[in-house]
C-alpha cells in the first residue's frame, strides 16, 4: 500500500501528473486560442506571432499528454474506470437528483470516490466523450490547422479550412463550459475541497476517520 | 479614354510628378518614349540587325535621346510588301504566324529561339479585347521577323490624365512605379516588364493572387533574369520571410503587393523598400484586415456573400484565423457559457440559502455525519 505503486492511492502519481499537465496546457492553449481567434479585437493579449508559437508548441504538447494518457490508462487498467456500471440509468438519475435536490438538503454523495470507481455516473459519462470524442476529434482539427496544406482546397465552396476551424472552435468553446463546470464541482462539492487535494496529494484524507490536517501522501491512505 | 473626373489626389495635375518635383507634359512624353528602348532589345522580333538599333543595351538606354528613337519610328511604316497582306486583320497575324505554337523567331537578347505565339483567346478576355495587333505593333511588315511594338509603353495609349474605369488615375499608377523601389534603385524597370498587353485583365478572379505573385516571382524566382536589372544576385527569399509561419500557405493567399506596399497602402506599383514591407501579423489576422481586403476591392458586391461569417467573402478564398470567424458561433458559444456561469452561479446561491436554512433548523449535523 505504499506511494511507490501508486495503485492503491485514489489518483495514482501519473494519473495526477496527467492531470495537472493537462490543465496547465489547457488553460495556456485557452488564452492563446482566444488571442488568435479575436485577434485585434482590443488591443491587449500577447500579440498573435507569440500566441501562433506558444498554441501551436502546447498543441503538440498535449497530443503528447493524451499518448502518454492512453498508454498509462492501457498499463495500469484505469480504462475500465470508463465502463458504465449497471443499472446505468437508476446510477445517472441518483447522481442528477443529488445535484438538484440532495446536495441542498445536505445529503450525502451517492457516489463518493474510490479506487475502483473514481469516477461517479455522470463524470464517467462526461469524461467517455471528453476522452474519447472530444479530444480526438480537437486533435485531428488542430493538426489540420498546423498543416493547413492538408486540407482539402474547399468543402461546400468555401476554404477547405472552415470545418477544421469552426470543429476547433467548437470543442474550445465547449471545452471553456466544462472547464467551468469541472472548477465549480471540484472546488465546491467535495468536502472540504478534498477533491483537489486528493489530485494534488493522491489521497482524499490521510487516513480514515477524517482528522484535518496531514496531506501527506506517503502515509498509508487505509482503504 | 480621356480625362473623366480626375480623383483629388491628383487634381490639375497633367504630368508625373517625380521625387525631383513636377515636369511638363512634354518632357513627360518624350520619357514616355524612352522608356520604348528597351523593348527593342527586349522583343525576339529583333534579329535582324539593320532593323534594330545596334546601340541599343540597356546600359546606353539612359545615354540615348528619347527622340532619336521617336522619329525613327515616327510614322507608320509604308513598306511596299508587307508580306503579302491586302487587308490587316487580327486573323492574318494569327493565320500567318502568330496563330501558331511551335513558330518560333530568334530572339537577339535570349540568343536563342523563341516562341512569337499569341494566345487569341489570352487577348479576348484582357482589357484589350477588340483592338488588333497593327493597333499596337508597327504596320512594317517588311522584314520577317519586324520590328518590335512602336506604341507599347502602356503610358502612350493610356496618358497620364486618363481615369480608368474603376475611378483610378494612370498618372497615379506611373508615379507610383516611379516612387518604387525598382525605379528608385535603377531605370531599367518597366511597364511590359510586369505586365504583357495581350492579356492583361483587371477581373477579380480566385487566381489573382497567384497571377500576381507570378509577376514578381517573375525575376525573384529567376536569377538570370535578376541579374539583367541589377548587378546582384538576388536576395533569398527563404531567409527574408523566414520570420513568417507557413510561409508557402500564405503566398498562395496573400499577394507580395499586399506587404509590400507598406501599411494602409492603396497601391499597387509603390513597392517599399524592404523595412517598410508588412510585417505585423494582426493587419491580416484581423477583424478588419485591412491589408486583405484590397484583394478583393474589385470584387462585385453581390459576391461578398455573408454566410454568417466576419468578411465572408474571404471564406470562400481562405479560412484567415482572426478575420473570417463566425459571428453566429460566437454568439451562441458566448450564450452557453453566460448560462452555465449563470447555472453554477444559481446553483451556489440555492445551496447557500439551503445551507442557512439548514443551520437555523438546527440540522447542522451534515458535516460531522459525513466525517465519521
Ligand atoms: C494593346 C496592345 C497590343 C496588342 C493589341 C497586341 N500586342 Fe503584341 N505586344 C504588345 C506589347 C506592349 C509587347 C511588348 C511585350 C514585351 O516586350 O515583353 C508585345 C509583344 C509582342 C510579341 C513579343 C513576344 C511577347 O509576347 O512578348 C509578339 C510576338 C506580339 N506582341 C504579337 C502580337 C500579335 C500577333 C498580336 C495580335 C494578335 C498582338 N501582339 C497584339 C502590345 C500589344
Ligand atoms: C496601342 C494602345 C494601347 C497600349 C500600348 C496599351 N493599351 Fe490598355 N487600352 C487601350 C485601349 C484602346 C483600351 C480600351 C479602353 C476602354 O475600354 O475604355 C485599353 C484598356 C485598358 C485597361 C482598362 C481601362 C479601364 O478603363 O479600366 C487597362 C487597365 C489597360 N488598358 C492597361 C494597359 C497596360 C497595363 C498596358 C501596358 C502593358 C496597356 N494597357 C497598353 C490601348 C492601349
Ligand atoms: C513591379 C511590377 C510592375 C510594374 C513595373 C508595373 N506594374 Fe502595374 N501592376 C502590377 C501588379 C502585380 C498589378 C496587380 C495589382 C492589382 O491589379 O491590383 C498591377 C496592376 C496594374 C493595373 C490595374 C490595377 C491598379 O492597381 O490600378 C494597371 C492599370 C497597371 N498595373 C498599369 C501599370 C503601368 C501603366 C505601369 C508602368 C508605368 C505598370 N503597371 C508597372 C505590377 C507592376
Ligand atoms: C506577409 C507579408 C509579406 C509577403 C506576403 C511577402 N513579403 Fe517579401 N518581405 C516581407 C518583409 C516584412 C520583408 C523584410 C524582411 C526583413 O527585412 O527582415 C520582406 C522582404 C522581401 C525582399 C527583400 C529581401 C532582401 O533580403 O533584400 C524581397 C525581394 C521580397 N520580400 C519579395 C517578396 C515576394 C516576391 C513576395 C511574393 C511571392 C513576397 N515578398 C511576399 C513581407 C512579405
Ligand atoms: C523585372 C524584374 C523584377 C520584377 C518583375 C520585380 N522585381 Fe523586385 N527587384 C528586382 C530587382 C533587380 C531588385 C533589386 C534592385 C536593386 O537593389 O538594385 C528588386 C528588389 C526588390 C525588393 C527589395 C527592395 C529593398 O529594399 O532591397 C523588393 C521588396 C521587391 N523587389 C519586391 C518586388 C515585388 C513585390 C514585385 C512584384 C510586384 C517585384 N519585386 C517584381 C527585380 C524585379
Ligand atoms: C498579408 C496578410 C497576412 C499577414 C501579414 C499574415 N498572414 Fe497569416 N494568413 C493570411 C491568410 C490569408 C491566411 C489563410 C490561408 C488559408 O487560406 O488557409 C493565413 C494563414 C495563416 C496561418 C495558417 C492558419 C491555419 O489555417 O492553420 C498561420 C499559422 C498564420 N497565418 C500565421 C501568421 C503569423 C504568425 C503572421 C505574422 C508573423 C501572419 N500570419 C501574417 C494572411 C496574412
Amino acid at each position: 500500500m505504499s506511494d511507490s505503486t501508486g495503485e492503491r492511492l485514489l489518483f495514482p502519481r501519473w494519473l495526477r501528473l496527467w492531470h495537472w499537465a493537462n490543465a496547465v496546457l489547457f488553460l495556456t492553449l485557452i488564452v492563446t486560442g482566444f488571442s488568435l481567434h479575436f485577434a485585434g479585437v482590443g488591443q491587449g493579449g500577447v500579440g498573435f506571432k507569440l500566441a501562433v508559437t506558444i498554441h501551436n508548441l502546447l498543441g503538440v504538447a498535449l497530443v503528447g499528454v493524451y499518448l502518454f494518457y492512453l498508454g498509462s490508462m492501457a498499463v495500469t487498467g484505469h480504462w475500465r474506470q470508463y465502463i458504465p456500471k449497471r443499472p446505468l440509468f437508476q446510477r445517472i438519475f441518483k447522481q442528477v437528483l443529488y445535484y438538484i435536490w440532495g446536495i441542498f438538503k445536505g445529503a450525502h454523495h451517492p457516489y463518493e470516490a474510490c479506487v475502483e470507481a473514481r469516477f461517479n455516473p455522470i463524470q464517467q459519462l462526461a469524461y467517455i466523450a471528453c476522452v474519447f470524442a472530444i479530444f480526438p476529434l480537437q486533435i485531428v482539427t488542430g493538426i489540420a490547422l498546423l498543416y493547413p496544406d492538408m486540407a482539402p482546397p474547399t468543402v461546400w465552396g468555401m476554404n477547405g479550412l472552415w470545418p477544421a476551424a469552426v470543429g476547433h472552435s467548437v470543442v474550445a468553446y465547449g471545452a471553456c463550459a466544462f472547464l467551468l463546470v469541472h472548477l465549480y464541482l471540484a472546488l465546491t462539492v467535495g468536502e472540504e475541497h478534498t477533491g483537489v487535494r486528493a489530485m494534488v496529494f493522491g489521497d482524499r484524507k490521510p487516513g480514515a476517520g477524517g482528522a484535518h490536517g496531514h496531506p501527506a501522501p506517503h502515509e498509508s491512505p487505509g482503504e | 479614354m480621356s480625362a473623366q473626373s480626375p480623383s483629388p489626389r491628383s487634381s490639375g495635375q497633367a504630368s508625373v510628378t517625380r521625387p525631383g518635383g513636377a515636369r511638363s507634359t512634354a518632357t513627360s512624353r518624350a520619357r514616355s518614349l524612352a522608356y520604348l528602348i528597351p523593348l527593342l532589345a527586349v522583343a525576339p522580333f529583333v534579329a535582324s540587325a539593320q532593323a534594330a538599333p545596334k546601340s541599343v543595351s540597356s546600359a546606353a538606354v539612359a545615354s540615348v535621346s528619347a527622340s532619336v528613337y521617336a522619329s525613327a519610328y515616327a510614322a507608320p511604316s509604308t513598306s511596299t510588301a508587307p508580306l503579302e497582306f491586302t487587308k490587316i486583320t487580327l486573323q492574318s497575324c494569327l493565320d500567318k504566324c502568330h496563330g501558331d505554337k511551335a513558330e518560333e523567331r530568334k530572339d537577339p537578347k535570349l540568343g536563342r529561339k523563341a516562341s512569337v505565339y499569341v494566345d487569341e483567346h489570352g487577348l479576348d478576355r484582357s482589357e484589350h479585347r477588340g483592338m488588333i495587333c497593327v493597333d499596337c505593333h508597327p504596320r512594317s511588315f517588311a522584314q520577317d521577323p519586324h520590328p518590335p511594338a512602336r506604341r507599347a509603353y502602356c503610358p502612350d495609349c493610356h496618358h497620364v490624365n486618363e481615369t480608368r474605369k474603376d475611378g483610378v488615375l494612370f498618372a497615379d499608377i506611373i508615379s507610383d512605379f516611379q516612387q518604387s523601389v525598382h525605379e528608385k534603385k535603377n531605370d531599367k524597370f518597366r511597364c511590359i516588364h510586369c505586365h504583357d498587353a495581350h492579356t492583361f485583365q483587371l477581373e477579380t478572379t480566385r487566381s489573382r493572387v497567384f497571377e500576381h505573385n507570378k509577376v514578381c516571382l517573375r525575376c525573384h524566382g529567376s536569377p538570370d533574369l535578376f541579374r539583367k536589372f541589377a548587378d546582384k544576385e538576388p536576395p533569398n527569399l527563404d531567409k527574408a520571410h523566414a520570420w513568417l509561419p507557413n510561409r508557402d500557405l500564405h503566398w498562395s493567399k496573400v499577394r507580395c503587393l499586399d506587404c509590400h506596399t507598406g501599411y494602409d497602402s492603396k497601391s499597387s506599383h509603390l513597392i517599399l523598400p524592404k523595412a517598410q514591407a508588412v510585417k505585423k501579423c494582426e493587419v491580416c489576422h484581423n477583424q478588419n484586415p485591412t491589408q486583405l481586403l484590397r484583394l478583393y476591392s474589385r470584387m462585385r458586391a453581390k459576391e461578398r456573400a455573408g454566410l454568417g461569417f466576419l468578411n465572408g467573402f474571404i471564406i470562400n478564398d481562405s479560412y484567415v484565423i482572426g478575420a473570417t470567424r463566425n459571428k453566429t458561433l460566437d454568439f451562441f458559444a458566448i450564450l452557453i457559457m453566460g448560462s452555465t456561469g449563470a447555472g453554477i452561479l444559481g446553483h451556489s446561491f440555492l445551496r447557500i440559502l439551503a445551507a442557512l436554512a439548514r443551520r437555523r433548523s438546527g440540522s447542522s449535523g451534515h458535516d460531522e455525519e459525513k466525517h465519521s
